[in-house]
């Protein structure tokens, strides 16, 4: 039954419009970024060479796909829960409003497996999303860009050979995708409690925006509190990129992340299995 | 319960904070029968519905179908339920042949009666256009089409004339007959009143929360009949009425006569000489005064 449920709701975000906003918001800004990196390719050069050519002595150029696409992650991380979330937003609280759960929930079927349904939706949908924000960027940065070593800034200026780069790349989208379905899953559990679907993304960005601030503000107490927070690992893309890579850190990063996910996910099938639909 | 009471409520309570929705609910539905779930707006026939349809979880009370506690087999129960729930609400930007996909696979029935159902209620050429385009009433017999797709044995209509216009009316009415002649159970919940004399063989009226009357439709037609007179010589009034053989008496108390007589009041006020005081006489009350 639940691949019927599954295949349901995959029918219903496809024929949606929404669905492909995050899409082609990607489609359209990657190239851009990438076409401007490559126009501003020469000053970006001088800033890095500018603050090492007391030490370093440079040939050739730093500027290629690799470096686009870290920067291109670097600048859109922050902003992926915005279009991760477009579809969690929806996806319960859009039929209370609609009224549409007064056909689907008289039916005979568990109202958990309606959920789980809609749960494997929502993270398909931010996997493929995740996925194709890093692949696409790779592959415009790349095709436009060409190959080479990546230089990023760990301790200095690291960097990491060509053959490692794609790896560390899939790295990073494993571990910016485990910090997404948690903020995906906290917009998921707030369409069960609200009747609108802009509610959840409001308070999930909200959400996302206060824990960025306290990952930053250099306060003693939010420092002790941020490493148990799921914002705190926005930006630990990152570490896929230092070397040795922190794996101590990515499972303290998965560790987080699934308990905020279970918190989320038990107050989610809690509320939606005892509620009264009554609109 | 009785031998042909398909459904059985016994005492259902819903509370909407302190605002009591269902006060103490008891009532049967007998198989084969369109039953009308009455009362003015406000007055519980929704929620009933939804507490029947699963959508409202929290409630005290017990609802037997068939005998088994509903509570305790619900997947049965809905399985051979149908459910209309109020205005009819479906994924607009789908087509209707693709609204009833969605429900077809989740009620395991074929996808051939999706067809079948459609041409029941007259969409079979506009299956493939989108919902969003459809009309009101379009939408209202698909929502007939979505509530009849797994065959089940009883139908719950929640106000499906709701919105309607005369002609609207008519063809649902039609289709709610055809239906019960295919030998559906119907409970039709409604607050028009030419619905219930046309379609129902039971009623029970609903008024903010509490059962008030609970009767066959021919019951109520008979006592449509009965006249109340009131007055001083209440025996001579019964002895002028029985002796013209237009009335019958049903009791006499003191200064109250029951009769039963299909005159009006004004042709029994006609038949008693001027010298005998009547008080008061009155119809017993019937639908439309329950419903006020």
């Amino acid at each position: 039954m639940i691949k019927f449920l599954v295949y349901n709701e995959f029918q219903k975000i496809i024929y949606r419009k929404r669905t492909y906003i995050g899409f082609i918001l990607i489609g359209i800004l990657i190239p851009f970024i990438v076409g401007a990196i490559d126009n501003g390719g020469n000053m970006l050069e001088k800033t890095i060479y500018g603050q090492l050519s007391d030490s370093f002595f440079f040939v050739g150029s730093l500027i290629n796909g690799y470096l686009a696409t870290y920067i291109i992650i670097a600048v859109l991380i922050t902003h992926m829960p915005f279009l991760s979330t477009i579809v969690a937003a929806d996806i319960v609280s859009g039929e209370y409003s609609k009224g549409t759960f007064r056909l689907y929930l008289s039916r005979p079927i568990p109202r958990s497996k309606i959920l789980l349904s809609k749960l494997i939706i929502v993270y398909g949908y931010t996997i493929i999303l995740m996925g194709f924000f890093i692949s696409y960027a790779l592959l415009i940065s790349i095709i436009w860009l060409g190959t080479g070593e990546l230089a990023v800034f760990h301790m200095g200026l690291l960097f990491l050979s060509e053959d490692d780069a794609l790896i560390r790349f899939f790295i990073a989208f494993l571990t910016s995708t485990v910090v997404m379905l948690t903020v995906s899953s906290l917009c998921f559990f707030i369409s069960t409690i609200s009747k609108n679907s802009v509610t959840p993304i409001i308070i999930t960005i909200s959400t996302v925006f206060v824990g960025t601030a306290i990952s930053i503000i250099p306060i003693e107490f939010f420092e002790i509190l941020n490493p148990y927070l799921f914002t705190g690992y926005i930006n630990s893309y990152l570490s896929a990129f230092h070397d040795p890579i922190p794996f101590d850190t990515i499972i303290r990063l998965i560790a987080v992340c699934f308990i905020w996910t279970v918190i989320f996910l038990g107050l989610a099938f809690n509320h939606f299995i005892k509620k009264d639909i009554t609109d | 319960m009785k031998n042909n009471d398909l459904i059985k409520l016994n005492h259902v309570i819903k509370t909407f904070g302190k605002t009591r929705a269902l006060d103490n609910v008891s009532f049967s539905i007998p198989e084969n029968s369109i039953f009308g779930l009455l009362g003015p707006n406000g007055s519980g026939k929704s929620t009933l519905m939804r507490i029947l349809s699963g959508l409202i979880i929290n409630w005290k009370g017990e609802i037997f179908f068939k005998n088994k506690n509903v509570t305790l087999n619900q997947k049965y129960f809905l399985q051979q339920c149908g459910f209309l729930i109020e205005n009819p609400t479906f994924y607009e930007y789908l087509s209707a042949h693709q609204n009833l996909s969605l429900l077809a696979r989740i009620s395991n029935c074929s996808p051939n009666s999706i067809d079948k159902v459609l041409a029941d209620v007259n969409l079979i050429e506009d299956a493939h256009r989108k919902v969003g385009d459809y009309s009101y009433g379009m939408k209202q017999r698909l929502g007939i089409a979505q509530a009849i797709l797994h065959d089940p044995d009883i139908l719950f209509l929640d106000e499906p004339n709701n919105g309607l216009d005369p002609l609207g009316i008519k063809e649902m009415n039609k289709t709610i007959l055809g239906l019960h002649k295919k030998g559906k159970t119907i409970c039709v919940s409604t607050h028009i009143l030419n619905d219930v004399e046309e379609l129902c063989s039971d009623i029970i009226i609903l008024k903010e929360g509490k059962l008030i009357l609970n009767i066959s439709m021919e019951d109520l037609l008979d006592k449509s009949r009965v006249i109340v007179i009131k007055g001083k010589d209440a025996r001579l009034i019964e002895k002028y009425l029985t002796q013209s053989n237009t009335c019958k008496l049903i009791s006499l108390e003191h200064e109250k006569l029951v009769i039963k007589t299909n005159l009006d009041i004004h042709s029994i006020s006609q038949l008693l000489p001027k010298k005998i005081s009547v008080r008061s006489i009155a119809k017993e009350p019937n639908l439309t005064d329950l419903f006020k």
